[in-house]
């Protein structure tokens, strides 16, 4: 059947042409998915002032949800509410509740969306310690205790306080100025007993738990604190399919546990916001994933609104964030 | 040795080759030796630029360290994590800081004792820093000299919101990278050494192990500037103490330039001058080809062709592009010269016309004369000789001019040569001393003889230079001298004979009438009778005797003609064909059929009868009688010869035989070959015997074609 010798390779380096020749095509058919290139350019369009990483789960997610790769290109919303558009795009991943009229025209919403919760990430050495308990205010406060009295020269806990979304997530679970005012005995409490968010902040830096940085640190600096190992305990974003589900996460987050902030009362409340796929019509999209595959969460979700979120930042976040820098506590 | 010929287009050439090469290899030497003392002048002076400049650069080095460790101590990412905690943030950030910056390590020493490096992965916990120690705010920089090599830190303060809260220091390694680096930035080969040791080096580690064998040297001699030998090349090498370390240790530069360079530079410069040499000359041979060609050949050669012209003859030639140079003198010169030959030519051409015509007339003279003219050199050869010379001297020699004397001599008679050698040796003495000579030309020809004599030949100054012959033929003269000798002779015996024979003629007529008498007398058998007889015959005898002698002498007229020789022997041998025949003798004659003779034929005929007569009685055994009759085209005679193979004669008899009377025979008178004689003179000829006894006689006749006189 095949000719021994010179036959064989001739036939064999024709064998080669011709897989080299059917790449060629595919590659020529479906160029971007083959070679990793990106099947298009997807804008992002959100409050949330997307650390680099967070693009990368996003971005990650997006294509675990579609099936196709896309780069994102961060539309960022002005305090206003106003938008700059650089480039109209084919596909849109649009913050909830960012009104229609704010959405370049000619895109439509599709089914496909995906929901970046905030949680509280713990880094290795605590997750071992803690290993399968769930993390209460109370231990979490101990825990921060007991780590800082191990290394005094450490803060244990990062948080990205610059960020008006971190502190309005954190006035969601743990209340805001507005609503609550530390007495004298709050004042002599500790952290996680102080009566809003802004007062525990202070609380716990001026505790030495939270480091003194988090009130200039943004979202990307309090990523690299955690990842550095600078930091125990840090909020983070997270792709809601990630919570539950270790395998998604990247390789460097390895280790990493993701809970819920602990609240007073054994609370769970997890910030969730959800990014809407929005496309031209032109654009074919389809979830490339089954609806039985989307993570199921347990806890009590607090289902994040632009309009509003912006409306408090917009009014409250000021005092708020003064609080936490001057201890008006 | 044969001349070897060169352009002087090449030789200009090469000359101007030559001298511009010298002057340029001249100057090229020149201006090398000059670039090689400048460059070893700036070789000098940039080693101790160089050595100034380390101090420079070195204070440019720790400045830039300072400034970046300065710069670093600002960063807020920096301040920030030092300040909060942040190690391991401050870890990465320091190892981003310092990435391929070139720097050793940055290393942040903070208040409480944490010690992040940038070449360390753990953070390390040290003692807090002493705050009481106010070098603590102190920047500063420093060498530090440790094992794993040489430093250059820059230490700085390092505050937070005006507190300080560490220290931060920048190292830079001063090692061979470093150091190439340096070296790369100086121009020159650099090395550092602190103690006895070579720290870092930018050479190769053979060179560096003597670099540091010098630095030990060094240490005791304490040279600034010395040379050092690495390898094959020679370095100058400049030293500097440029710092202390930490720890007080001297730190001393080398700063080493390699005076290859210089000598490179150098050869660079040689050969940058030798190629604009070889230019220089490329385009000097340009011009002077065209110089050579333009300036001076063309005009050379204008008066070559110019002289080959004159040459030619045409002396009307002149140059006329003269220009205001030497070779414009030259060609006025040549064109001076040229109408002055032309001058001169007309005149010796006039001159010569004159010499040529009056040659000419002297040759008519010479040519004309019937003299021999003979000139000699004083060696002693014949320069010239007129026509009549070479028309005597023809049948002895071809041509005269050049014969020596005693190539002349040689063909001369004994007594010829003997008159010519005296009439030689005594020209100069006084008198006009002539002579005769004979010259026998052969057989063709008569014997001539020429009476002459020597003369001197004299210049301008009356110097002799030479000798003239002059010889006129007096042969027909001596000829007739001598026929009227013989004329005369025989005239007179004839005279006499004919006297006697007439006296007698009568007195034998009476004799004989009286004996015939006597015989009609007589019976015949009377013995008185033979005796009558004899008496008788001998009276008959004895009047053809008287007879002939009144015959010889008898003048007779002659009547000349021409007529073809034929004419007269043919009749001859007919007559004596009968008496030849009995004597056996065969008759024999050669002759062209058409020469032609003037003479009296009957007179002739005669000659030949007596002649054929004696040769038939001479040959009493039978012989051979040869008539041959010839005439040389040049010659004015007529050549008879009638030879015999009889018994021949004796000379004395040869030169009594035309005597008359002579006879050696008994019977016959003795006049036969008188009246032979006397017929041959009367034609103005001659008539020659030659004899040999036993080998028969030959008579030449010689007649002239007219009759002369």
């Amino acid at each position: 059947m095949f000719k021994s010798g010179k036959g064989k390779k001739q036939r064999n380096h024709g064998m080669n042409l011709m897989i080299l020749l059917l790449i060629s095509l595919v590659v020529i058919s479906f160029p971007k998915s083959i070679l990793g290139a990106s099947d298009g350019s997807v804008g992002l369009l959100s409050r949330i002032d997307f650390a680099p990483a967070l693009l990368e789960m996003i971005s990650h997610e997006l294509e675990r949800t579609t099936g196709r790769h896309f780069s994102l290109i961060f539309q960022p919303v002005e305090a206003s509410g106003s938008i700059n558009f650089s480039d109209s795009l084919p596909l849109m991943l649009v913050e909830k509740g960012i009104p229609e009229i704010m959405i370049p025209e000619g895109l439509e919403k599709t089914d496909l969306s995906i929901s970046l919760v905030w949680v509280l990430a713990a880094g290795k050495d605590v997750t071992q310690v803690l290993g399968s308990q769930t993390l209460t205010l109370d231990k979490f406060a101990a825990l921060l205790a007991e780590l800082r009295q191990n290394d005094p020269q450490r803060f244990p806990w990062f948080e990205p306080l610059l960020s008006k979304n971190t502190m309005r997530n954190f006035c969601l679970l743990y209340g805001e100025k507005s609503q609550k005012t530390s007495t004298r005995r709050h004042r002599a409490a500790m952290f996680h007993q102080q009566p809003h968010a802004a007062a525990m902040l202070y609380r716990a830096i001026e505790s030495e738990l939270l480091n003194p940085l988090s009130v200039e640190a943004d979202l990307g600096l309090a990523m690299e604190v955690f990842a550095a190992g600078d930091a125990d305990f840090v909020s983070y974003w997270l792709p809601q399919s990630y919570l539950n589900n270790a395998a998604l996460r990247p390789a460097e987050l390895a280790g990493v546990s993701f809970m819920p902030f602990p609240l007073s009362g054994n609370r769970t409340l997890l910030p969730k916001l959800t990014l809407n796929l929005w496309k031209s019509k032109e654009q074919k999209i389809v979830s490339s994933i089954s609806a039985d595959a989307q993570a199921e969460i347990n806890d009590s979700v607090v289902e994040l609104d632009f309009l509003s979120e912006t409306a408090w930042i917009n009014s409250l976040y000021p005092a708020n964030y003064d609080a936490l820098i001057v201890g008006d506590l | 040795m044969r001349n070897i010929y060169i352009s002087l287009r090449f030789k200009v050439i090469v000359l101007l080759f030559i001298l511009i090469a010298s002057l340029a290899l001249i100057i090229n030497e020149s201006s090398t030796a000059l670039i090689h003392e400048k460059t070893r002048e700036i070789f000098q002076q940039r080693l101790d630029l160089l050595r100034e400049s380390i101090k420079s650069y070195w204070e440019s080095e720790k400045n830039l360290l300072l400034n970046n460790a300065m710069l670093y101590a600002e960063s807020e990412k920096l301040t920030n994590y030092s300040s909060y905690g942040l190690y391991n943030l401050l870890q990465k950030e320091v190892e981003r800081l310092i990435a391929k910056t070139g720097f050793h390590d940055l290393k942040i020493t903070l208040s409480n004792g944490m010690t992040v490096s940038s070449n360390q992965s753990l953070i390390t916990r040290g003692q807090p820093l002493d705050m009481r120690d106010t070098r603590q705010n102190l920047s500063l920089v420093e060498v530090q000299n440790h094992e794993d090599g040489l430093y250059l830190a820059a230490e700085v303060p390092l505050h937070k919101l005006g507190e300080f809260i560490g220290r931060l220091t920048l190292r830079r390694k001063l090692d061979d990278s470093r150091m190439k680096r340096t070296a790369r930035n100086l121009q020159a080969e650099t090395a550092v050494a602190v103690k006895e040791t070579i720290t870092a080096s930018s050479l190769a580690e053979s060179y560096r192990q003597e670099l540091a064998k010098e630095h030990l040297l060094n240490s005791v001699r304490k040279e600034d500037v010395f040379n050092i030998r690495f390898g094959n090349a020679t370095w100058s090498v400049g030293r500097v103490n440029i710092a202390k370390t930490a720890d007080g240790e001297q730190v001393t530069i080398y700063l080493a330039i390699s005076q290859e360079k210089m000598l490179s530079l150098v050869e660079d410069a040689r050969t940058r001058n030798l190629s604009v040499t070889g230019w220089v000359l490329v385009i000097a041979l340009i011009i002077s080809v065209v110089f050579s060609e333009k300036v001076l050949l063309s005009r050379i050669r204008e008066l070559r062709d110019g002289a080959n012209i004159i040459a030619g003859g045409d002396l009307s030639f002149q140059i006329t592009s003269v220009h205001g140079d030497e070779l414009g003198n030259l060609a006025r010169s040549f064109n001076r010269m040229a109408a002055s030959l032309k001058l001169n030519r007309d005149h010796l051409q006039h001159y010569v016309e004159h010499i040529e015509k009056l040659a000419n007339y002297i040759q008519n003279i010479l040519g004309s004369l019937k003299t021999c003219v003979i000139t000699w050199n004083i060696a002693g050869h014949i320069e010239t000789a007129n026509q009549a010379a070479l028309h005597e001297f023809s049948d002895l020699f071809p041509t005269l001019e050049g014969l020596s004397l005693k190539q002349f001599l040689t063909k001369l008679p004994k007594n010829s040569r003997k008159e010519i050698i005296k009439g030689w040796r005594t020209v100069r003495e006084p008198g006009d001393r002539q002579f005769e000579i004979e010259i026998n030309p052969g057989s063709n020809a008569g014997r001539k003889v020429l009476q002459g004599g020597f003369s001197l030949l004299l210049d301008n100054e009356r110097n002799p230079y030479g000798l003239i012959l002059t010889l006129s033929n007096i042969t027909q003269r001596k000829i007739i001298e001598q026929q009227l000798y013989h004329a005369d002779k025989l005239s007179s015996i004839g005279q006499l004979a004919a006297s006697v024979a007439h006296e007698i003629k009568n007195p034998l007529a009476s004799i004989k009438t009286l004996g015939q008498l006597l015989q009609e007398e007589t019976q015949p058998e009377d013995s008185r009778r033979e005796y009558i007889d004899v008496i008788v015959s001998e009276v008959n005898r004895l009047n053809m005797v008287v007879e002939q002698l009144l015959k010889y002498a008898k003048p007779e007229d002659s009547s000349f003609r021409e007529i073809v020789f034929s004419e007269i022997i043919k009749p001859v041998m007919s007559l004596v064909h009968h008496e030849s025949e009995r004597h056996r003798v065969v008759l024999q004659a050669d002759y062209l059929p058409d020469l032609k003779v003037f003479v009296d034929s009957e007179k002739l005929k005669q000659v030949f009868l007596n002649l054929i007569f004696n040769g038939i009685q001479a040959m009493s055994n039978g012989g051979q009688i040869s008539i041959r009759a010839h005439k040389q085209s040049e010659s004015p005679w007529v050549t008879i010869e009638v030879q015999d193979t009889g018994a021949g004669m004796s000379p004395e008899t040869v030169a009594r035989v035309f005597e008359p009377f002579f006879t050696t025979r008994q019977r016959g008178t003795g006049l036969g070959l008188a009246i032979v004689k006397k017929i041959i003179d009367l034609h103005g000829g001659k008539i020659e015997v030659s004899s040999e006894p036993g080998k028969g006689t030959c008579f030449t006749i010689y007649l002239p074609q007219k009759q002369e006189g």
